[in-house]
């Protein structure tokens, strides 16, 4: 691959080569990915297939062995302001919310911008509110995050991330943590964003999310990536014994 | 959680807060750990040439400590102090739970002396306690061995804190239970006796371990009714061998050895348990 | 001897005794405040030499009898040249021993906040610098007020080893045995000093639940 990074062409996230060990354990084994602008992409595979890791490399929340992570064609800072600078143009999403608890759910979406954007306090209120009208919770903006069901917890989350105005969104089960009734006010919110022509990685177990939504579904197993492909190609013929043995599995539920 | 990932998060909070160090951040904490290992080694080094410096290592404020007769008369002050201890602990167990029970009893009157009984030992110094049974009660024509002029007011002061602890096992059983009990038509007595005080104990278990440093700590003020503990025998070694520092050093190990391995203990017996310290009762450094 | 006879004569010794306990106790619990902080500090920091000494700083304190520390501090230190007067040694004592107990509940306080918490705030693009002042400090802070307020009550209860040394004036657990040197002054004179301390206590405990109530983090 040449250097793209001046072109337009390059890709918003692009993992080359990517090895981590935890221990002896190998969980990302030779992992090349790359996710252009506007795409949606949806990794599944068993528990412990690497998938969350793999997610959360991306901004550096774990580091990895060897290989590289490029950022619209520049390596993924290993450190200081360029790699919050960086994080700050990556939303993430986590299975456990991990909303501030002592701030009150607009404090959690202005923080960002006024701490690290360098917004004033009006104007990533305003900003704010849009983002929690959009995804519903804007009537909770004064409550603390305790007072909220998870789902209105994780659409909060969401639009944590999004008041940063990332350029690309990273989702680590975002629904893994939800009751059911409250897994579709999330995923709803998802396809909104994927809609509107979001850059996202999702790593999810809602095959119907990924059907719907995935630009590409990306099957891990034992830390690899066994298979790719668009998501009716991938659900209808998986070509991996490991892939069909998963939908398998999972059909079953 | 399900995935790989937990396995790497880190365990404790203290490490969390600092994420992998890149290259310049590793560089700069290997030169500030250097640095800050050569800090700490002046300091102790300083500690150690102060002692040098005034004669303190000279080997006669040490050799006694080679001699098995020292070890036998510490050792019986440590008895001492283990005996009055556990007396006292074993005194407020019954008094705490008592004490509970009174605020808990849902008889009014009961229950507000019950608070108020706790709340005064609570918010009174051990040392006060053991002035009122040294000084105020011979007034009053009771005589009592300095065993008891020691353990009683530890026992009373380690009370009102016990109290509190029990209050914090009972208020941890699930109301759930208690309900169900009822509704099976056991008597409120019978379901306190028999549902909720054995949970409750076995919650507290840990707590009521760590609470004994309290009162092993509180007994430290012995020499003041001349009760032979730990620290009252050391007084007299050290009028024996002249060795002042030296004693009180080794002492000082000693007790803080005693308390480290309880507390280790209750921290023990609560992972084992998988019930957790009610800490908010132990922050009691006297 | 009756409350009125004893007021009268010693009611002056009992004033100045509460306010030395009480000014005692406040500045103790301010510099244990500050040392509990430089200690947590310590015991936070990436570097290991000082994670030790942190660590083994409050194993030290917490678990020494404040007793037998201020007698080390009275007696032994002159031994090795370090001559304090005697309320400076009280306050030495109490501070070190309740400091230890602050730097713990500092750490609680900080353990409870949780990782994922420190990640959103990385993955936001916060520094280390922000994340500590905005997300970490703040949640410590507001969920150690009950611990910090018990913590103070034993601070009051612990100056009470002034008892032991000679002190100018006396403080509220010495006065009692002042006043019993001299006179017989029974059970009342025990009790004038013990309401003291009780009620004092009662009002840190009020009013610290009253803050810890404010500003506690529902989670």
């Amino acid at each position: 691959m040449s250097n793209q990074s001046e072109s337009s062409m390059a890709p918003i996230i692009e993992l080359r080569h990517v090895d981590k060990h935890f221990g002896d354990l190998h969980v990302l084994k030779d992992v090349s990915l790359s996710v252009g602008k506007g795409e949606v992409v949806v990794v599944i595979g068993p528990s412990g297939s690497g998938k969350s890791t793999l997610c959360r490399a991306i901004n550096r929340l774990e580091t990895i062995d060897s290989g590289e992570i490029l950022i619209e064609g520049k390596p993924l800072p290993q450190e200081g302001r360029e790699l919050a600078a960086m994080r700050a143009e990556l939303g993430m999403v986590f299975q456990s919310f991990n909303l501030f608890a002592h701030m009150s759910i607009l404090q959690n979406v202005t923080l960002g911008p006024v701490e690290v954007l360098g917004l004033s306090k009006a104007e990533a209120e305003q900003r704010a509110m849009g983002l929690l009208d959009r995804v519903g919770v804007a009537s909770q903006a004064n409550k603390v995050p305790a007072q909220l069901s998870g789902g209105q917890q994780q659409r909060v989350a969401i639009a944590r991330s999004l008041a940063m105005h990332p350029k690309a969104m990273l989702f680590d089960e975002p629904t893994s943590a939800l009751d059911p009734e409250m897994i579709n006010e999330v995923l709803d919110v998802m396809v909104d964003l994927a809609r509107q022509g979001m850059t996202m990685i999702v790593v999810t177990h809602e095959m119907n999310f990924a059907r719907r939504v995935a630009d590409r579904v990306v099957f891990m197993a034992d830390g690899a990536i066994v298979e790719e492909g668009a998501p009716d190609a991938f659900f209808d013929h998986p070509q991996s014994q490991r892939a069909r043995d998963f939908l398998d599995s999972i059909k079953g539920h | 959680m399900s995935t790989m990932t937990s396995t790497s998060r880190p365990v404790s909070i203290r490490d969390a807060l600092y994420e992998a160090p890149g290259p310049k951040t590793l560089a700069k904490i290997r030169v500030g750990t250097a640095l800050t290992a050569v800090l700490v080694a002046l300091l102790l080094g300083f500690v150690v040439y102060q002692f040098w410096a005034t004669g303190q290592l000279s080997p006669r404020y040490w050799m006694f400590f080679t001699q098995l007769s020292t070890w036998r008369y510490l050792l019986a002050g440590l008895r001492g102090t283990l005996t009055v201890a556990l007396t006292a602990g074993g005194i407020a167990l019954v008094l705490g739970l008592a004490l509970m029970l009174g605020r808990t009893s849902g008889i009014r009157v009961l229950e507000a002396a019950c608070r108020v009984v706790t709340d005064f030992f609570r918010g009174v110094p051990s040392l006060l306690l053991i002035y009122f049974f040294f000084l105020v009660v011979p007034q009053y024509g009771i005589r009592m061995s300095s065993f008891w002029m020691l353990a009683l007011p530890v026992a009373l002061a380690a009370s009102g804190v016990l109290a509190e602890v029990f209050r914090a096992g009972v208020n941890a059983v699930p109301r759930g239970q208690t309900e169900a009990a009822l509704a099976l038509g056991m008597s409120p007595f019978r379901v306190k006796l028999k549902i909720v005080l054995p949970q409750a104990i076995r919650y507290v278990i840990p707590s009521l371990i760590s609470q004994l440093v309290v009162v092993v700590k509180d007994t430290t003020v012995a020499y003041v009714v001349s009760y032979p503990d730990m620290l009252q025998n050391a007084r007299v070694l050290i009028t024996n061998y002249d060795a002042l520092v030296s004693t009180y050093l080794v002492v000082a190990v000693i007790y803080i050895l005693l308390n480290y391995a309880i507390n280790q203990l209750s921290v023990y017996v609560a992972r084992r348990s998988g019930t957790r310290v009610v800490s908010r009762y132990s922050t009691n450094p006297a | 001897m009756g409350l009125s006879e004893l007021m009268a004569t010693y009611g002056r010794n009992y004033w100045e005794a509460l306010l030395s306990t009480w000014g005692m106790t406040a500045f103790c619990f301010a510099l244990v405040m500050a040392l509990a902080v430089v200690v947590t500090v310590m015991r936070v920091s990436p570097f290991k030499p000082l994670r030790l000494l942190g660590d083994g700083y409050v194993q030290v304190f917490r678990n020494i009898p404040g007793v037998a520390l201020l007698i080390i501090i009275v007696y032994a230190l002159p031994s090795l040249k370090l001559v304090l007067p005697y309320r400076t040694c009280v306050i030495l004592t109490v501070v070190l021993v309740a400091s230890a107990f602050g730097s713990e509940n500092f750490m609680t306080g900080i353990n409870t906040i949780g990782v994922g918490q420190i990640e959103a705030a990385r993955s936001l693009g916060l520094s280390f610098g922000q994340m500590l002042r905005r997300i970490v400090i703040p949640q410590a802070l507001r969920t150690t007020v009950l611990p910090m307020t018990n913590l103070l009550i034993a601070v009051l209860l612990t100056t009470s080893i002034g008892s032991q040394v000679p002190l100018d004036p006396l403080e509220l657990t010495g006065v009692v045995s002042y006043i019993n040197t001299r006179a017989t002054g029974g059970i009342l004179a025990f009790a004038v000093s013990a309401a003291g301390y009780a009620l004092t206590a009662v009002v840190i405990a009020f009013v610290g639940n009253r803050i810890d109530r404010k500003v506690r983090i529902v989670r």
